[in-house]
């Protein structure tokens, strides 16, 4: 049985606990962008709308900032909320929840990427594009399973 | 972006096609505003799976339509995936970005 299956209007999550374990790593990750100058991961979510034109940016970011702050941080608590309960079992999303894990798995995966210096595509095919082993690269490739998993869960939904 | 699926039990993520980022730019905008298009940037990392899901979710586009726009993408670097009055066209901005999805504001 898979990680994810849709029915009834929601998703049931099955992860051991290795997974969920491994999963724990996320909020100590997301918690970390931007607490560094310069890191790339805090650039990579932090996407310009207007990257040519300073004043329309500074009013998008004015109104839009903190609004992507708070909804971002409300995801990140629903999925932890939800991790935990999934140490005890099986646990029921409903869709809401599951596109916040949708999210938040992304936004890891990205953090990552970014940190490892990953710009070019087939990044997975580590013998040719210069991607060291390392946790870090392990942790993605994880979560990209975890994501391509959840994605095939819920593209009946939509 | 990249497709993913795992082989041999692990995940792995494999380059439908060579490619390089091109950076967004809104420099070659017309004055004239008919409206703003929303688009999306080719990257690296987020999957093509990922990205058909939120076209879908995000606009409401058939499965077809959303897989075209990725394509499009992933293969010329960008797509318009919609157009729009100011207003709407930030909000469908601002969800793309929600969604880590590289997303930029053009005027028509």
């Amino acid at each position: 049985m898979g990680r994810f299956r849709l029915r009834a209007g929601s998703l049931e999550v099955r992860l051991g606990p290795d997974e969920v374990q491994a999963l724990t790593l996320v909020p100590g990750l997301l918690a970390s962008v931007g607490r560094e100058a310069g890191d790339p991961a805090a650039e990579r979510l932090e996407v310009a709308a207007y990257p040519d034109d300073d004043e329309a940016q500074a009013e998008y970011g004015r109104l839009m900032g903190p609004e992507l702050d708070g909804d971002r941080l409300r995801d990140r608590s629903t999925m932890y909320s939800s991790l935990d309960d999934a140490r005890r079992g099986p646990v029921n999303l409903s869709l809401a929840e599951a596109d916040a894990w949708l999210m938040v798995i992304n936004e890891a995966r990205l953090t990552l990427a970014s940190r490892l210096g990953i710009e070019e595509e087939g990044w997975g095919l580590s013998e040719d594009r210069q991607v060291l082993p390392s946790p870090e690269l392990a942790l993605l490739v994880y979560l990209t399973e975890v994501q391509d998993d959840l994605i095939g869960a819920l593209s009946d939904a939509y | 972006m990249s497709l993913s699926k795992g082989r041999n039990g692990l995940a792995s993520s494999v380059s439908a096609a060579p490619g390089t980022i091109r950076r967004p730019s809104t420099r070659d905008r017309s004055d004239l505003d008919r409206g703003w298009n929303v688009v999306v940037w080719n990257d690296p990392v987020n999957l093509m799976s990922y990205v058909v899901l939120v076209f879908r979710k995000v606009f409401g586009y058939s499965e077809e339509k959303a897989t075209r726009l990725m394509l499009e993408v992933h293969y010329e670097g960008r797509s318009v995936v919609s157009t729009s009055p100011r207003e709407r066209a930030e909000m469908d901005c601002y969800t793309l970005h929600r969604h880590a999805l590289w997303a930029t504001l053009e005027r028509v």
